[in-house]
Protein backbone atom coordinates (compact mmCIF):
# COMPACT_ATOMS: atom_id res chain seq x y z
CA UNK A 1 0.00 0.00 0.00
CA UNK A 2 1.47 3.39 -0.91
CA UNK A 3 1.25 5.91 1.95
CA UNK A 4 1.47 8.89 -0.75
CA UNK A 5 -0.09 8.95 -4.18
CA UNK A 6 2.19 8.92 -6.89
CA UNK A 7 0.88 12.71 -7.86
CA UNK A 8 1.46 13.92 -4.25
CA UNK A 9 4.65 12.39 -4.13
CA UNK A 10 5.19 14.58 -7.47
CA UNK A 11 4.20 17.80 -5.68
CA UNK A 12 6.96 16.71 -3.05
CA UNK A 13 9.39 16.34 -4.88
CA UNK A 14 8.60 19.95 -6.63
CA UNK A 15 8.50 22.05 -3.76
CA UNK A 16 11.42 20.36 -2.50
CA UNK A 17 13.36 21.21 -5.01
CA UNK A 18 11.91 24.36 -5.16
CA UNK A 19 13.06 25.00 -1.63
CA UNK A 20 16.85 23.54 -1.77
CA UNK A 21 17.36 25.78 -4.35
CA UNK A 22 15.45 28.89 -2.89
CA UNK A 23 17.81 28.17 0.75
CA UNK A 24 21.01 27.35 -1.39
CA UNK A 25 20.80 30.53 -3.65
CA UNK A 26 19.99 32.61 -0.20
CA UNK A 27 23.26 30.66 1.69
CA UNK A 28 25.19 31.62 -1.78
CA UNK A 29 23.83 35.24 -1.62
CA UNK A 30 24.87 36.00 2.16
CA UNK A 31 28.01 34.06 2.25
CA UNK A 32 29.67 35.49 -1.08
CA UNK A 33 31.23 38.72 -0.66
CA UNK A 34 30.01 41.55 -3.20
CA UNK A 35 32.68 43.14 -5.23
CA UNK A 36 33.54 46.35 -3.38
CA UNK A 37 35.13 49.69 -4.44
CA UNK A 38 38.50 49.95 -2.83
CA UNK A 39 39.96 53.24 -2.52
CA UNK A 40 41.99 55.08 0.13
CA UNK A 41 40.46 58.68 1.93
CA UNK A 42 42.98 60.98 2.76
CA UNK A 43 42.12 63.91 5.17
CA UNK A 44 43.45 67.09 6.63
CA UNK A 45 41.71 68.88 9.02
CA UNK A 46 42.21 71.94 10.74
CA UNK A 47 42.95 73.04 14.56
CA UNK A 48 39.66 72.27 15.78
CA UNK A 49 39.57 69.20 13.67
CA UNK A 50 37.43 70.90 11.67
CA UNK A 51 37.64 71.42 7.74
CA UNK A 52 38.70 75.34 8.67
CA UNK A 53 40.81 77.30 10.82
CA UNK A 54 44.01 75.61 9.33
CA UNK A 55 45.60 79.07 9.81
CA UNK A 56 45.53 81.21 12.88
CA UNK A 57 42.85 84.15 12.26
CA UNK A 58 42.43 82.67 8.77
CA UNK A 59 44.75 84.01 7.30
CA UNK A 60 47.64 82.21 5.61
CA UNK A 61 50.23 84.36 6.10
CA UNK A 62 52.82 82.10 8.60
CA UNK A 63 55.06 84.17 10.64
CA UNK A 64 58.73 82.73 12.07
CA UNK A 65 57.70 80.55 15.49
CA UNK A 66 53.95 80.22 14.71
CA UNK A 67 52.12 77.26 15.74
CA UNK A 68 50.09 75.31 12.76
CA UNK A 69 48.24 72.34 14.44
CA UNK A 70 46.49 69.89 11.61
CA UNK A 71 45.03 66.84 11.68
CA UNK A 72 46.48 64.39 8.95
CA UNK A 73 44.30 61.34 8.00
CA UNK A 74 43.97 58.48 6.22
CA UNK A 75 41.44 55.68 6.06
CA UNK A 76 41.71 52.27 4.41
CA UNK A 77 38.78 50.72 2.40
CA UNK A 78 40.85 48.53 0.14
CA UNK A 79 39.81 45.41 2.17
CA UNK A 80 42.83 44.00 3.26
CA UNK A 81 45.85 45.11 5.62
CA UNK A 82 47.92 47.95 3.71
CA UNK A 83 51.12 49.50 4.14
CA UNK A 84 51.02 53.31 3.91
CA UNK A 85 52.89 55.96 3.96
CA UNK A 86 51.97 60.21 4.25
CA UNK A 87 55.17 61.87 2.75
CA UNK A 88 55.11 65.93 3.48
CA UNK A 89 57.32 67.64 1.06
CA UNK A 90 57.56 71.56 0.78
CA UNK A 91 57.26 73.40 -2.42
CA UNK A 92 57.01 76.54 -4.18
CA UNK A 93 54.71 77.84 -6.69
CA UNK A 94 56.50 76.59 -9.63
CA UNK A 95 57.53 73.37 -8.38
CA UNK A 96 55.31 71.15 -10.27
CA UNK A 97 52.54 69.73 -8.16
CA UNK A 98 51.73 65.50 -8.05
CA UNK A 99 50.96 64.74 -11.62
CA UNK A 100 47.26 62.74 -10.97
CA UNK A 101 47.41 61.67 -14.86
CA UNK A 102 50.56 59.69 -14.82
CA UNK A 103 50.30 58.76 -10.81
CA UNK A 104 53.41 60.61 -10.15
CA UNK A 105 54.48 62.32 -6.65
CA UNK A 106 55.72 65.72 -6.39
CA UNK A 107 59.10 66.49 -7.76
CA UNK A 108 59.46 68.66 -4.45
CA UNK A 109 61.98 66.78 -1.78
CA UNK A 110 60.71 64.96 1.20
CA UNK A 111 60.38 66.50 4.22
CA UNK A 112 58.76 63.63 6.44
CA UNK A 113 57.00 60.74 5.90
CA UNK A 114 54.55 58.60 8.29
CA UNK A 115 54.53 54.81 7.15
CA UNK A 116 51.94 52.86 9.04
CA UNK A 117 50.35 49.66 8.51
CA UNK A 118 46.33 50.16 8.79
CA UNK A 119 43.77 47.49 9.08
CA UNK A 120 40.99 47.02 6.62
CA UNK A 121 38.23 50.43 7.09
CA UNK A 122 40.85 51.62 9.84
CA UNK A 123 41.16 55.47 9.93
CA UNK A 124 44.38 56.71 11.24
CA UNK A 125 44.85 60.16 12.10
CA UNK A 126 48.07 61.86 13.97
CA UNK A 127 48.49 65.48 14.51
CA UNK A 128 50.81 67.46 12.57
CA UNK A 129 51.99 70.47 14.55
CA UNK A 130 54.58 72.94 12.76
CA UNK A 131 56.40 75.83 12.66
CA UNK A 132 59.01 78.06 10.87
CA UNK A 133 61.89 78.57 13.31
CA UNK A 134 63.89 80.11 10.72
CA UNK A 135 63.83 81.68 7.49
CA UNK A 136 65.91 83.77 5.13
CA UNK A 137 65.34 86.82 2.40
CA UNK A 138 67.83 87.01 -0.55
CA UNK A 139 67.07 89.71 -2.80
CA UNK A 140 63.84 89.70 -2.40
CA UNK A 141 63.80 85.61 -2.03
CA UNK A 142 62.19 84.03 0.83
CA UNK A 143 63.78 80.69 1.54
CA UNK A 144 62.72 78.10 4.47
CA UNK A 145 65.69 77.12 5.86
CA UNK A 146 63.96 74.56 8.28
CA UNK A 147 60.88 73.17 9.49
CA UNK A 148 59.89 72.41 13.01
CA UNK A 149 56.98 69.28 12.94
CA UNK A 150 56.33 67.38 16.20
CA UNK A 151 58.54 69.40 18.22
CA UNK A 152 61.33 68.00 15.55
CA UNK A 153 63.47 69.71 13.16
CA UNK A 154 63.79 68.78 9.86
CA UNK A 155 66.08 70.51 6.85
CA UNK A 156 64.38 72.23 3.96
CA UNK A 157 66.20 72.16 0.63
CA UNK A 158 66.87 75.13 -1.24
CA UNK A 159 63.19 76.21 -2.73
CA UNK A 160 62.70 79.50 -2.57
CA UNK A 161 59.34 81.88 -2.98
CA UNK A 162 59.31 85.56 -4.25
CA UNK A 163 58.71 87.67 -1.21
CA UNK A 164 58.01 84.54 0.76
CA UNK A 165 54.43 84.22 -1.26
CA UNK A 166 52.84 80.98 -2.25
CA UNK A 167 55.07 78.12 -0.59
CA UNK A 168 53.03 74.82 -0.10
CA UNK A 169 53.12 71.93 2.12
CA UNK A 170 52.10 68.75 -0.14
CA UNK A 171 50.81 65.68 1.57
CA UNK A 172 50.93 62.51 -0.56
CA UNK A 173 49.27 59.11 0.15
CA UNK A 174 52.11 56.41 -1.18
CA UNK A 175 51.43 52.58 -0.67
CA UNK A 176 53.93 49.80 -0.62
CA UNK A 177 53.93 47.89 -3.53
CA UNK A 178 55.02 43.93 -2.42
CA UNK A 179 55.86 43.33 -6.20
CA UNK A 180 58.04 45.96 -5.98
CA UNK A 181 58.71 45.85 -2.36
CA UNK A 182 58.88 49.89 -2.02
CA UNK A 183 56.36 52.73 -1.86
CA UNK A 184 54.59 53.94 -4.55
CA UNK A 185 52.89 57.29 -4.66
CA UNK A 186 48.63 55.88 -4.99
CA UNK A 187 47.32 52.64 -4.80
CA UNK A 188 46.10 50.25 -7.74
CA UNK A 189 42.22 49.24 -7.98
CA UNK A 190 40.14 47.46 -10.54
CA UNK A 191 43.39 47.39 -12.83
CA UNK A 192 43.76 51.61 -12.38
CA UNK A 193 45.84 53.52 -10.34
CA UNK A 194 44.34 56.10 -7.92
CA UNK A 195 46.18 58.97 -6.20
CA UNK A 196 45.49 60.53 -3.08
CA UNK A 197 47.13 64.01 -2.58
CA UNK A 198 46.66 67.13 -0.84
CA UNK A 199 48.08 70.39 -0.37
CA UNK A 200 48.08 73.96 1.59
CA UNK A 201 49.45 77.51 0.27
CA UNK A 202 51.15 79.93 2.90
CA UNK A 203 52.63 82.91 2.76
CA UNK A 204 56.12 82.69 4.79
CA UNK A 205 57.39 86.06 6.51
CA UNK A 206 60.48 86.70 8.31
CA UNK A 207 58.31 88.52 11.13
CA UNK A 208 57.49 87.24 14.20
CA UNK A 209 53.83 86.99 15.12
CA UNK A 210 54.52 89.08 18.14
CA UNK A 211 55.67 92.16 16.23
CA UNK A 212 52.37 91.98 14.12
CA UNK B 1 109.15 58.28 -16.17
CA UNK B 2 106.09 56.68 -17.24
CA UNK B 3 103.43 53.80 -17.36
CA UNK B 4 104.79 51.78 -20.10
CA UNK B 5 108.06 52.31 -18.64
CA UNK B 6 106.84 50.31 -15.28
CA UNK B 7 107.56 46.82 -13.95
CA UNK B 8 104.52 44.58 -14.40
CA UNK B 9 104.89 43.27 -11.16
CA UNK B 10 104.47 46.80 -10.32
CA UNK B 11 101.58 47.27 -13.07
CA UNK B 12 99.53 44.82 -10.90
CA UNK B 13 99.98 45.93 -7.62
CA UNK B 14 98.92 49.02 -7.93
CA UNK B 15 95.84 47.70 -9.73
CA UNK B 16 95.43 45.38 -7.20
CA UNK B 17 95.55 47.92 -4.65
CA UNK B 18 93.11 50.68 -6.21
CA UNK B 19 90.69 47.44 -6.65
CA UNK B 20 90.96 46.69 -2.81
CA UNK B 21 90.58 50.79 -1.76
CA UNK B 22 87.65 50.71 -4.09
CA UNK B 23 86.10 47.79 -2.51
CA UNK B 24 86.79 48.83 0.60
CA UNK B 25 84.67 51.84 -0.06
CA UNK B 26 82.20 50.83 -1.84
CA UNK B 27 81.73 47.29 0.53
CA UNK B 28 79.57 48.64 3.35
CA UNK B 29 76.89 50.43 0.91
CA UNK B 30 76.49 47.69 -1.16
CA UNK B 31 75.97 46.14 2.26
CA UNK B 32 73.64 48.73 4.00
CA UNK B 33 71.79 48.34 0.27
CA UNK B 34 71.03 44.61 0.05
CA UNK B 35 70.34 44.46 4.13
CA UNK B 36 67.81 47.53 3.20
CA UNK B 37 66.06 45.04 0.35
CA UNK B 38 66.40 42.02 2.32
CA UNK B 39 64.18 44.00 5.05
CA UNK B 40 62.01 45.16 2.08
CA UNK B 41 61.38 41.87 0.69
CA UNK B 42 60.22 40.65 4.58
CA UNK B 43 57.98 43.51 4.57
CA UNK B 44 56.36 42.27 1.08
CA UNK B 45 56.53 38.73 2.52
CA UNK B 46 54.60 39.81 5.55
CA UNK B 47 52.18 41.50 4.34
CA UNK B 48 51.34 39.39 1.51
CA UNK B 49 50.62 36.16 4.23
CA UNK B 50 48.74 38.70 6.38
CA UNK B 51 46.40 39.76 3.52
CA UNK B 52 46.21 36.20 2.66
CA UNK B 53 45.29 35.02 5.94
CA UNK B 54 42.59 38.47 5.76
CA UNK B 55 41.18 36.76 2.98
CA UNK B 56 41.05 33.11 4.17
CA UNK B 57 38.52 34.35 6.74
CA UNK B 58 40.43 35.35 9.65
CA UNK B 59 38.82 37.60 12.31
CA UNK B 60 39.79 41.14 12.45
CA UNK B 61 40.96 41.06 16.04
CA UNK B 62 43.54 37.88 14.86
CA UNK B 63 44.47 40.49 11.90
CA UNK B 64 44.74 43.09 14.29
CA UNK B 65 47.07 41.66 16.41
CA UNK B 66 49.48 41.12 13.50
CA UNK B 67 49.39 44.34 12.45
CA UNK B 68 50.32 45.76 16.14
CA UNK B 69 53.26 43.46 14.93
CA UNK B 70 54.17 44.66 11.71
CA UNK B 71 53.91 48.37 13.08
CA UNK B 72 56.38 47.91 15.70
CA UNK B 73 58.54 46.81 13.10
CA UNK B 74 58.01 49.15 11.36
CA UNK B 75 58.90 51.63 13.67
CA UNK B 76 62.21 49.57 14.33
CA UNK B 77 63.00 49.32 10.77
CA UNK B 78 62.47 53.59 10.83
CA UNK B 79 65.14 53.80 13.54
CA UNK B 80 67.37 51.41 12.17
CA UNK B 81 67.47 53.70 9.01
CA UNK B 82 68.05 56.41 11.15
CA UNK B 83 70.90 54.38 13.08
CA UNK B 84 72.11 53.94 9.65
CA UNK B 85 72.78 57.53 8.99
CA UNK B 86 74.55 58.38 12.09
CA UNK B 87 76.97 55.47 11.01
CA UNK B 88 75.49 53.61 14.62
CA UNK B 89 76.28 50.64 12.67
CA UNK B 90 75.88 47.97 15.81
CA UNK B 91 72.56 49.46 16.78
CA UNK B 92 71.71 49.65 13.44
CA UNK B 93 72.36 45.84 13.35
CA UNK B 94 70.61 44.99 16.22
CA UNK B 95 67.73 46.77 14.87
CA UNK B 96 67.82 45.18 11.35
CA UNK B 97 68.00 42.29 13.55
CA UNK B 98 65.14 42.81 15.68
CA UNK B 99 62.79 43.67 12.31
CA UNK B 100 63.95 40.59 10.73
CA UNK B 101 62.99 38.46 13.86
CA UNK B 102 59.65 40.08 14.43
CA UNK B 103 58.79 39.91 10.53
CA UNK B 104 59.12 36.25 10.88
CA UNK B 105 57.22 35.52 13.60
CA UNK B 106 54.07 38.04 11.71
CA UNK B 107 54.87 35.44 8.78
CA UNK B 108 54.62 32.27 10.37
CA UNK B 109 51.99 32.87 12.63
CA UNK B 110 50.35 34.16 9.58
CA UNK B 111 50.38 31.13 7.73
CA UNK B 112 49.34 29.34 10.45
CA UNK B 113 46.10 31.90 10.53
CA UNK B 114 45.94 31.63 6.70
CA UNK B 115 45.34 27.26 7.72
CA UNK B 116 43.26 27.53 10.81
CA UNK B 117 41.04 30.21 8.70
CA UNK B 118 40.34 28.53 5.93
CA UNK B 119 39.56 24.97 7.27
CA UNK B 120 36.97 26.99 9.51
CA UNK B 121 35.64 29.17 6.63
CA UNK B 122 35.60 25.76 4.88
CA UNK B 123 33.27 24.27 7.71
CA UNK B 124 31.22 27.29 8.28
CA UNK B 125 30.45 27.06 4.17
CA UNK B 126 29.88 23.04 4.62
CA UNK B 127 27.36 24.01 7.86
CA UNK B 128 25.75 26.90 5.93
CA UNK B 129 24.95 24.75 2.80
CA UNK B 130 23.89 21.88 4.88
CA UNK B 131 21.36 23.99 6.41
CA UNK B 132 20.02 25.25 3.22
CA UNK B 133 19.06 21.36 2.65
CA UNK B 134 18.19 20.74 6.20
CA UNK B 135 15.56 23.69 5.78
CA UNK B 136 13.85 22.60 2.72
CA UNK B 137 13.67 19.28 4.00
CA UNK B 138 11.99 20.94 6.72
CA UNK B 139 9.62 23.21 4.53
CA UNK B 140 8.84 19.79 2.50
CA UNK B 141 7.63 18.08 5.58
CA UNK B 142 5.40 21.44 7.09
CA UNK B 143 4.16 21.77 3.11
CA UNK B 144 3.00 17.61 3.58
CA UNK B 145 0.99 17.86 6.78
CA UNK B 146 -0.35 20.98 6.04
CA UNK B 147 -1.53 18.82 3.26
CA UNK B 148 -2.60 16.23 4.68
CA UNK B 149 -4.10 18.51 7.77
CA UNK B 150 -6.07 19.92 5.07
CA UNK B 151 -7.17 17.31 3.12
CA UNK B 152 -8.28 15.48 6.76
CA UNK B 153 -10.76 18.66 7.42
CA UNK B 154 -12.18 18.51 3.89
CA UNK B 155 -12.95 14.88 4.94
CA UNK B 156 -14.40 15.90 8.42
CA UNK B 157 -16.35 18.52 6.84
CA UNK B 158 -18.08 16.14 4.34
CA UNK B 159 -18.74 13.70 6.79
CA UNK B 160 -20.45 16.37 8.99
CA UNK B 161 -22.86 17.58 6.03
CA UNK B 162 -26.47 17.41 6.35
CA UNK B 163 -29.32 17.25 3.93
CA UNK B 164 -31.77 19.58 3.90
CA UNK B 165 -34.65 19.82 2.20
CA UNK B 166 -34.92 22.96 0.71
Amino acid sequence: MSFISSQNRRTLIVVFITLIITFEVIVYVTTTPRPLDHYFQLYLLGANHTVSDYYPGNVNTVFLGERIAWYVGVANNMGTVQYVSIRVKVSNQSISPPDDQHALGSQAPLLIDFPRFLLDNETWEIPFVWNIPNITVNHGSARIVILQVDNETYPVSVWTAANGYNFRLIFELWTWQPNSNAFEFGWSSNGEREVAWLQMWFNATESTAASQ
Amino acid sequence: MNESNLHPIHKWATVFVLGLTVILIVAPFVSVSSQNDVTSAMFSQALVQVQQAELAGASPQEISGLVNLLNRAAELDHEAIQSSAANETARESQLTAQVGQILNTVESEAMQLTVSSSQRSSANKIIAYLSGVLAAVLGTITYSLAVYLNERHKVNRIFQMRVRRK
